[in-house]
């Protein structure tokens, strides 16, 4: 079954969508999860929270293709209950360290009176990864977006970790320089 | 804005850019069966990293096949240190060959490949000065020698001496080859040593070799420091690798 006939069972209200999106992507959103929960039965219960979440967007979302919108409302579910977990800050898994770094490109006073229009933000994120080397981007996105950890984005470009790292910080100061420009810094 | 205003914004990029950073690409388990087979074949073939015997006498000499590529071992055939006369070149350089056996020929070559074959390639690491670091160079040997040579070398003018930053350099253009996009990056890592990298392609095959340099000390490399050259051909799922160590050998004053 392809991704539009799964779309279009969510669209008809048949719960055969949800069967068919677990065995389809279900490895997928529990990858995404697993690196923000450490957790197993946070996780599993997340993972539950996406299929609610999927059965609720669909309709009015016609999505064309269904990994890349699963795995979002996977990340934004496990966010979000991490956020409200009361885990200590460090171990909570991946995610916690790729946030650490992302804090190293904001104001350390952490009470910033700026309101955030969160859609120009979007926006200028988008533009902002638009610019980088191809490399650049996904070696961001993989540990910002998929929260993966070093070791396993220098698996997954053959790199050395040292040149994974390095990379990291080399984005973040161009996200820095460039959210500076675009002042939000 | 905080953290997490930026986390989310993150999360909800193109969901293109999402997809391509986690894409399946071709040859990473084969990869790392590959990385596998070459450490232990390293190992096996530990005898052969110092071994001088078989010294080329000039960067322009063809490196000897020893029995050990031969019989089909792990093809790490020489190991070296090189030292250029002032008169040639103002920096000295290690530098390793390796021979692809049939076997690895056939894997990672087509059956049509014309005339050319790359039967050899070697890469080397070299210094422009005390304390400075460092170039790469990576040579492949067709068939007829002369015109399939490959070669990548930062030279020394385009060479920074503080660069603590990745630098990407596309500019560069390798000998006797036209239209060939070389990407050579140049890094000096915090916690002590440096590591080069290239990349290009040629006739739908993918080349890269990457020279990691192990600082003794969280100095500048010195003589002495270890350096590890690897180098990959990978043509579509099929990859082979080629891996050696050797120690950074005395600077040749000009």
């Amino acid at each position: 079954m392809d991704d539009a006939q799964i779309v279009t069972l969510y669209w008809a209200r048949r719960e055969e969508a949800i069967e068919e999106s677990v065995q389809r992507y279900g490895g997928l959103c529990r990858r995404v999860i697993g690196a923000v929960l450490t957790d197993e039965q946070d996780a599993q219960e997340c993972l539950n929270d996406v299929w609610n979440a999927a059965w609720n967007a669909m309709p009015p979302h016609r999505p064309e293709k269904l990994a890349p919108f699963l795995a979002k409302l996977a990340r934004r579910a496990a966010l979000h209950r991490l956020r409200t977990q009361t885990a200590q800050k460090r171990g909570g898994g991946e995610a916690s360290l790729a946030l650490e770094e992302l804090a190293e490109c904001l104001p350390c006073d952490g009470d910033t009176q700026h309101t955030v229009e969160q859609q120009e933000l979007i926006r200028a994120v988008n533009v902002f990864l638009a610019e980088l080397g191809k490399q650049e981007r996904r070696v961001f996105l993989c540990r910002y977006w998929y929260f993966d950890s070093v070791a396993d984005i220098a698996r997954r470009f053959r790199w050395s970790e040292s040149r994974v790292k390095m990379t990291c910080k080399r984005v973040r100061q161009k996200l820095v320089a460039y959210l500076q420009k675009e002042e939000w810094l | 804005m905080t953290v997490q205003d930026l986390s989310l914004a993150i999360g909800e990029v193109r969901e293109d850019y999402v997809t391509d950073a986690h894409a399946r690409r071709a040859g990473s388990l084969l990869w790392q069966r590959l990385a596998v087979a070459a450490c232990a074949a390293l190992i096996a073939a530990a005898p052969f990293f110092w071994n001088i015997s078989h010294a080329p006498q000039n960067a322009d000499d063809p490196p000897p096949i020893t029995p050990a590529a031969e019989s089909g071992d792990y093809p790490v055939v020489y190991n070296e240190l090189v030292d250029i006369p002032s008169a040639v070149s103002e920096y000295s350089f290690a530098q390793f060959g390796a021979a692809i056996t049939p076997e690895e020929r056939a894997q990672i070559l087509p059956e049509d490949w014309p005339e050319g074959l790359p039967t050899y390639l070697w890469g080397s690491v070299g210094r422009y000065g005390w304390g400075d670091v460092a170039d790469v160079q990576l040579a492949f040997q067709s068939s007829d020698w002369a015109s399939g040579l490959i070669s990548v070398r930062l030279r020394p003018e385009e060479a920074p001496h503080d660069y603590l930053m990745v630098e990407e350099q596309t500019d560069l253009v390798p000998t006797h080859v036209e239209d060939q996009e070389v990407i050579l990056y140049r890094y000096r890592i915090p916690d002590g040593g440096e590591l080069l990298y290239a990349s290009f392609s040629r006739c739908g095959i993918d080349y890269s070799v990457q020279t990691n340099v192990e600082a003794n000390q969280n100095e500048s490399v010195a003589e002495g420091d270890f350096f590890q050259t690897i180098v990959c051909l990978v043509r579509g799922a099929r990859e082979v690798n080629f891996s050696a160590w050797n120690k950074l050998p005395p600077y040749a004053a000009p």
